[in-house]
């Protein structure tokens, strides 16, 4: 079968198998599989040192694979990285631009450097730009652009020729609240339109409203792969309990009829196995005039996912 | 209506093959490099040698019945000769940048994400940058040895053919060696500034060190292989007087080429690595 055929018939935007990479003795990626499908919004997520760069530099074609087999868009990045990337965005993090020019040749350029010819650069920057919302600014020079700005030309040269993937690195970082609102509504609207995209933050809470997917890293494994909400629901028979003039005595009895009952900043969180444990709070809460003002279930933010995860990579 | 705001787009139109793509990174580089002030300056420069030499050739006769002038013996060698210390200034002006700059600006991973690779990147660069070398060291020579031939009647065809193949193959070829070590430079740092003056300082003080050893071991004949402007000068030579004997310039220059060659994909490799941080 062709590579043409092969990427036609291709069913995931990304595919990683047993993926290994080494550097020297250092095990970078260890044994990462998983498998992004088209229009998926994915987190990449994970502490300094995790691996997530090598993940992304493998898949961008920047750096061989040691073991195992990945395909991107139906093509392999070591072999063929140019037909790979021809079809995928990639906006880097750093603050970056092609120097001495105004935001309009910056995006034509890239779209250029992707084999446009001029014309075609020209109006698809247009509109870009314009969906961007950069109408005279873009007539600037990058280098006098606000980082907001520069945030915006980035995602700009990253989408100019087409991408049906998209990698986003810490695509929000230094900016102001107003302008992270405004790049998130950007970015959701581009995932609206069926691009798949990975987004590799540090900032849990973007990731929690723009990912409907997780692959969480950590020393070159992946933790967890799969949906996000499937993560958070993990704390299944954990409560969050919120009561109101507790005392010595009752946080005693909670102790004891619950161990491993975690005070919280609002509260408790408090393991309740079946309906019976509950019906026992209940009376505990009565006997020591407790009053129980919330009672729900638990489910993990994004941050006590990740930390549990890392906890149990450890 | 928004790119976006009508369902994604996937561009269908058409594409440059990825081979030729190293055009556009060597035109928009050649443009940049057209902006600097002091590049500018220099092909200014450059142009006053061309001149006086086409002003003699058209002119010869005249002059030598004057006698007040000492015609150049060869004036494409005399020619070429001046223009390469315009050409090593023009190198430190525009060439020092040439990754340097995308270095300081951090592009190159913009370069790099894009269906491009590491080595049409270079060869855009490269290309820009022989490109503006050879404008003024050896195209020069080249309409210079066109217009002799024009003007002097004991010029043959066959001479003038000899002489053009052997300015497109010494100039280009030494042109293309100070490049991918200019390059190489230029590849090291992400000031253009300090590249610069390292390359002015490899190409003229590379003429003291030669002009000390050729002191210190009585005109030995490798003394010469020292000196970046003696070995473009001993290219020129030999390429209009091929022989064994005057074959060492050329050969040490495609060696500092080589050399200078691997650094540079020594150094591409290394910034490919580092290009992504997550």
């Amino acid at each position: 079968m062709t590579q043409a055929a092969t990427n036609a018939q291709a069913t995931s935007v990304v595919m990683a198998k047993n993926l290994v990479k080494h550097y020297g003795a250092f095990k970078a990626l260890d044994d990462v599989s998983f498998e992004l499908v088209p229009g998926s919004v994915t987190g990449l997520l994970g502490p300094n040192g995790a691996g997530k760069s090598t993940l992304l530099k493998t898949l961008l074609g920047f750096l061989p694979h040691s073991a195992g087999t990945m395909e991107v868009l139906g093509y392999s990045p070591t072999r063929a990285p140019l037909a790979a990337r021809q079809r995928v965005g990639y906006m880097p993090e750093n603050e970056t631009w092609f120097p001495e020019r105004t935001g309009l040749e910056s995006v034509v350029f890239a779209g250029r450097l992707s084999g446009m010819p001029r014309e075609q650069a020209f109006s698809r920057a247009y509109e870009v730009l314009d969906y961007l919302g950069m109408d005279e600014v873009r007539h600037r020079r990058v280098s006098e652009y606000s980082v907001g700005l520069k945030q915006k030309i980035k995602l700009g040269q990253a989408v100019v020729h087409g991408p049906r993937l998209l990698f986003l690195d810490e695509p929000m970082s230094g900016l102001d609240p107003r302008s992270r609102d405004e790049m998130m509504e950007l970015l959701a609207g581009i995932t609206r339109s069926g691009v798949a995209m990975v987004l590799s933050s540090h900032v849990l809470k973007d990731v929690e409203t723009l990912c409907r997917d997780v692959l969480m890293m950590d020393r070159g494994k992946l933790l967890y792969s799969g949906p996000l909400h499937t993560l958070q629901k993990a704390q299944e028979g954990y409560y969050k309990l919120e009561v109101r003039n507790e005392d010595e005595p009752f946080m005693a009895a909670l102790e004891r009829l619950f161990p491993g009952v975690e005070r919280t900043r609002l509260g408790y969180s408090v393991r309740l196995r079946d309906v019976e444990a509950r019906r026992n709070l209940w009376l505990v809460a009565k006997e020591h005039g407790v009053q129980i003002r919330c009672l729900t279930p638990s489910r993990d933010s994004l941050e006590e996912a990740f930390l549990r995860l890392l906890g149990k990579g450890e | 209506m928004g790119i976006y705001k009508e369902g994604y787009r996937e561009y269908s139109g058409p594409l440059y093959p990825a081979r030729t793509r190293f055009l556009v990174v060597a035109s928009e580089e050649l443009l940049r490099m057209l902006r600097g002030k002091w590049t500018r300056r220099l092909l200014y420069l450059a142009s006053v040698p061309f001149i006086v030499m086409v002003a003699i050739a058209l002119f010869k006769g005249v002059l030598a019945s004057a006698g007040s002038f000492n015609l150049p013996v060869n004036p494409i060698i005399q020619l070429m000769s001046i223009e390469a210390t315009v050409m090593a200034l023009l190198a430190a002006s525009a060439g020092a940048g040439v990754i340097a700059e995308d270095r300081k600006s951090r592009s190159l991973v913009l370069y790099l994400s894009r269906p491009l690779s590491p080595a049409r990147y270079a060869w855009g660069k490269g290309l820009a940058l022989w490109g503006l070398l050879s404008i003024v060291f050896w195209v020069p020579a080249l309409v210079l040895s066109w217009l002799q031939a024009l003007v002097d009647p004991s010029f043959s065809g066959m001479a003038l053919l000899k002489i053009m193949a052997a300015v497109v193959l010494s100039g280009g070829g030494a042109m293309a060696v100070i490049t991918v070590v200019v390059m190489a430079l230029s590849s090291l740092g992400n000031r253009s500034g300090y590249i610069g003056m390292a390359w002015i300082a490899l190409y003229f003080f590379s003429d003291v060190v030669s002009h000390a050893v050729r002191q210190a071991t009585n005109h030995a004949f490798y003394s010469d292989w020292f000196s970046f402007q003696r070995l473009l000068k001993g290219t020129m030579d030999w390429a209009l007087n091929p022989s064994l004997d005057a074959i060492g310039a050329p050969l040490v220059l495609l060696g500092i080429g080589f050399l200078a060659g691997v650094l540079l994909v020594w150094r591409l490799r290394r910034m490919m690595r580092t290009a992504v941080s997550a």
